[in-house]
């Protein structure tokens, strides 16, 4: 690989944040910045074997069962909300609703993004030992921070301790 | 309860500073790999397994191999002229 584009591509990541957050701030949220924290969360280990855990997905790629209210992409600051995505779910039936990927073409296969149905044949095969009874998502533009730090986060957490659940894969859009 | 985090832009990450993250030179939307493209979906959630048992160091980013040749919506998505 040549290190110039490796570099090329390293550099366009690092000028991002910038990029993004100019953006925010000029089309939808003067006030917006990143949130940022001083020091690594702390490592949980596992437990016990993967053939014996229970995985769910979280994502921030806006997916919603059809019949739920799509994610808000209206409001300057975002939406913290999440939806429930139900364990036996088929990728059919979910939709996504997001304003920052080309959530029509990915709609064609949405293990892209959201991979549930990797995640059951990786049950199948014996690799892991379960798949969560349902797994959570958000919408990844959500300017305003603080209800999602205090309120939906939290309680996503609370909700996949109940179904105890042992790894939490987390996933960008 | 642990989690294990993907991450496509690994800027914003290192101010997040999640417990253990992956990082993906993907596009946004593509954050498993291409449509229809099961190898690649399954082995990123593989990769995330194997994180889960391996790494132990707090803030670590890995930078998992895949690469986006097929065009260049990556590098239009982080210059902000695509979506």
């Amino acid at each position: 690989m040549n290190e110039r584009v490796v570099d090329r591509e390293a550099e366009l990541d690092a000028s991002f944040v910038e990029l993004e957050k100019q953006f925010v701030r000029r089309k939808a949220y003067p006030q917006f910045d990143w949130v940022r924290f001083d020091h690594p969360t702390r490592v949980n280990p596992l437990r016990k074997p993967l053939s014996e855990c229970r995985i769910a997905l979280v994502t921030t790629a806006g997916v919603h069962a059809a019949a739920d209210p799509p994610f808000n992409l209206r409001s300057p600051i975002g939406d913290p909300s999440y939806r429930q995505i139900p364990g036996d779910a088929s990728l059919d039936e979910l939709r996504l609703s997001h304003v920052g990927y080309d959530i029509k073409r990915v709609s064609e296969d949405k293990n892209a993004v959201f991979p549930l149905d990797r995640l059951r044949e990786l049950v199948t095969e014996g690799i892991i030992g379960s798949a969560a009874p349902r797994h959570f998502s958000f919408m990844g533009y959500v300017a305003e921070t603080e209800p999602l730090i205090r309120q939906t986060a939290p309680e996503v957490a609370e909700n996949l301790k109940a179904d105890g659940v042992d790894l939490v894969i987390l996933s960008p859009a | 309860m642990t989690t294990i985090s993907l991450t496509l832009v690994r800027s914003i990450t290192e101010l997040v500073k999640p417990s253990r993250a992956l990082y993906i030179r993907h596009p946004f939307g593509y954050t498993f790999g291409d449509l229809h493209d099961r190898q690649v979906q399954r082995a990123i959630l593989v990769d995330c397994l194997r994180a889960a048992e391996r790494v132990t160091e707090p803030g670590t980013i890995v930078e998992l191999p895949y690469r986006w040749t097929k065009d260049d919506l990556r590098e239009r998505q982080l210059l902000k002229q695509a979506h």
